[in-house]
């Protein structure tokens, strides 16, 4: 890498880092995400793209890197295993279930069973999670194995670019897995009908997944990860339930990232307004709170303004069906009342896969 | 042009009710296109369903906040342009609100509706133990429909059809409800009489 590189790598990771700390760098910084968008603007089959890492990093860095000035990417590859992983569930790939260029589908069927809770206390998660992979998942293991040993390649090649690596691992908490894993429908009924059980099966993996997260911040050096939130999302659930089977398990998540140096990034899709206030609980100026749209992010603002930054959230829709015009005036009003301290612009959730280039282009242009 | 969305739990019984209804629709007469979730709760076969008249347009909710809405919006517009139907049913995912279909729709940019219409279907077997869990979901399913349907009353027991009735009734006063069974053809055929043409003037 040249020394040129690597000045404005040190300067882009700078401005992250002090929009992390509460600071107001010297713009706001733009890290956004997207992955099935790259494969069609760059013309490649969305099912090479989701199935062989090499090509996903490299149509990833050659549709981003010709779009404007980035700080940084929230992930460096993509491999459509990964949802199985933390979903437990089967998957609809294109090119072998689905037409080439369609997008993947989690298969939202109930593979795990009740008694698998206690296979979990039974055997130890890690080991029943390999057994779970080898008989009701197979090749995914293979697959994710496969993912992982690109990673390095990817990083040093997105950094070629100038471009920051910023969050390209993704944890969750045990509930995300078993709601995978039994299909929400029966999770949540898990909930009602065994709730001891899915707590104690919830706390033998708890320190399973810590420790494999503390092992790969060390092995890959990352500087954050996303720990992600989907179903466990507020307007889905009780409060009662929220307060037992979900929010407990982020903390320590979120300890342990910090603890090991990286930036928590809590990629918490769909609406968390209700709970808000309890983020205020975790380590001030150490985590990003990164929203799709959903969450009122004003109000976010307002509740966790001083204490957490705040990413996020151009809407998807509006990506998608929205004008240039639409997309730089929701950004400049974001930068404004959500920034520009402690503020990094991003879309919300993901890039969508037909998201207009124009679109994509004025969210990241919105910045200078 | 016509439009009922439905919203309700995963495993309410909204794609047989929604099935059931369709097909009664189009043997009245009605061009009836239905939007569903490819990766919906009962499988559809969509040949048959051809067969009986009814359009079945799938979408992809792969991520239900990314690209959900777009989709919908997507397939609507070229259905409208391409198909012409009297009557679009909608069933939204199993975790989508009526107001996260109205917000997806706020991007529709085909012709104006004649009427629309919320419909929340409620299943009474399992409502105790997902309103205890899912407290916010459920609520939000309901409160602002036009009209509710207490389903699966042929498997359902009296109490549970009360408290369903019950449930509907608080979180949503002004709504209409209905109690009735997907296999029960004369229900059916009220229901049909009754939604077709009977929303809202947009």
């Amino acid at each position: 890498m040249d020394a040129a590189t690597q000045r404005l790598l040190e300067e882009k990771e700078r401005r992250i880092r002090d929009a992390v700390a509460l600071k107001t760098p010297d713009r706001v910084p733009i890290v956004p995400l997207g992955d099935a968008f790259t494969a069609r603007q760059a013309g490649v089959k969305v099912s090479d793209f989701c199935t062989d890492p090499q090509i996903a990093y490299r149509t990833m860095i050659e549709v981003f890197s010709g779009l404007g000035e980035l700080d940084g990417i929230q992930h460096a590859n993509y491999n459509v295993h990964l949802l199985s992983t933390i979903w437990l569930s089967r998957l609809k790939i294109p090119g072998r279930d689905l037409g080439e260029n369609d997008a993947w589908q989690v298969e939202e069927i109930e593979l795990m069973t009740p008694e698998d809770y206690d296979a979990i206390l039974d055997e130890g998660f890690g080991p029943w999670l390999e057994r779970y992979f080898a008989e009701r998942l197979p090749g995914t293991a293979e697959a994710f194995a496969a993912f992982v040993a690109t990673l390095p390649d990817a990083f040093a090649a997105w950094r070629e670019k100038g471009i920051v690596v910023f969050s390209p691992v993704l944890a969750t908490v045990p509930y995300e897995y078993f709601c995978g894993g039994r299909s929400m429908q029966q999770f949540m009924l898990d909930m009602h009908r065994r709730p001891d059980k899915v707590q104690a099966a919830m706390d033998a993996a708890l320190p399973f997944l810590k420790e494999q997260m503390r092992q790969v911040i060390r092995g890959l050096s990352l500087m954050g990860l996303w720990i992600g939130g989907w179903r466990t999302a507020s307007e889905f659930l009780s409060p009662r339930l929220w307060e037992r089977f979900v929010f407990p398990y982020y903390k320590e998540l979120v300890d342990v990232a910090i603890e090991e140096g990286a930036i928590p990034v809590l990629h918490f899709d769909a609406d968390w307004t209700r709970d808000l206030e309890r983020l205020l609980e975790l380590p001030k100026g150490k985590c990003v709170l990164s929203l799709d749209g959903k969450t009122d992010i004003f109000k976010a603002k307002e509740i966790l303004g001083d204490h957490m930054c705040i990413m996020g959230d151009v809407p998807p829709r509006m990506l998608s069906l929205g004008t240039p015009a639409e997309v730089t005036a929701y950004c400049k009003r974001l930068i404004n009342e959500v920034g520009p301290g402690g503020f990094i612009l991003a879309q919300g959730c993901c890039i969508p896969p037909d998201a207009k280039y124009e679109n994509v282009k004025a969210m990241i242009d919105s910045v200078q | 042009m016509d439009l009922l969305s439905f919203s309700g739990f995963l495993g309410s019984g909204k794609t047989t009710l929604i099935l059931a209804l369709a097909k009664e629709l189009a043997a009245r007469g009605h061009r009836t296109a239905f939007i569903v979730n490819e990766v919906g709760e009962v499988g559809v076969d969509q040949r048959i369903l051809r067969d009986d008249g009814l359009e079945v347009y799938e979408i992809t909710s792969g991520c239900i906040c990314c690209q959900m809405g777009v989709d919908l919006v997507k397939t609507m517009e070229a259905l409208v342009r391409e198909e012409r139907p009297q009557n679009i049913i909608i069933e939204a995912s199993g975790v989508a609100t009526p107001d996260g279909i109205a917000d997806s729709l706020s991007y529709y940019g085909g012709p104006p509706f004649a009427s629309t219409r919320s419909i929340g279907v409620l299943d009474p077997t399992r409502l105790e133990a997902l309103i205890e869990v899912m407290t916010p979901l459920i609520e939000s399913q309901i409160a602002g429909v036009d009209e509710i349907i207490v389903t699966k009353t042929d498997l359902a027991t009296g109490a549970e059809v009360a408290q369903a009735r019950s449930v509907a009734e608080r979180l949503n006063p002004k709504a209409a409800l209905r109690t009735l069974s997907a296999t029960d053809p004369v229900a059916l055929a009220d229901l049909a009489r009754s939604l077709a043409g009977s929303g809202r003037t947009s």
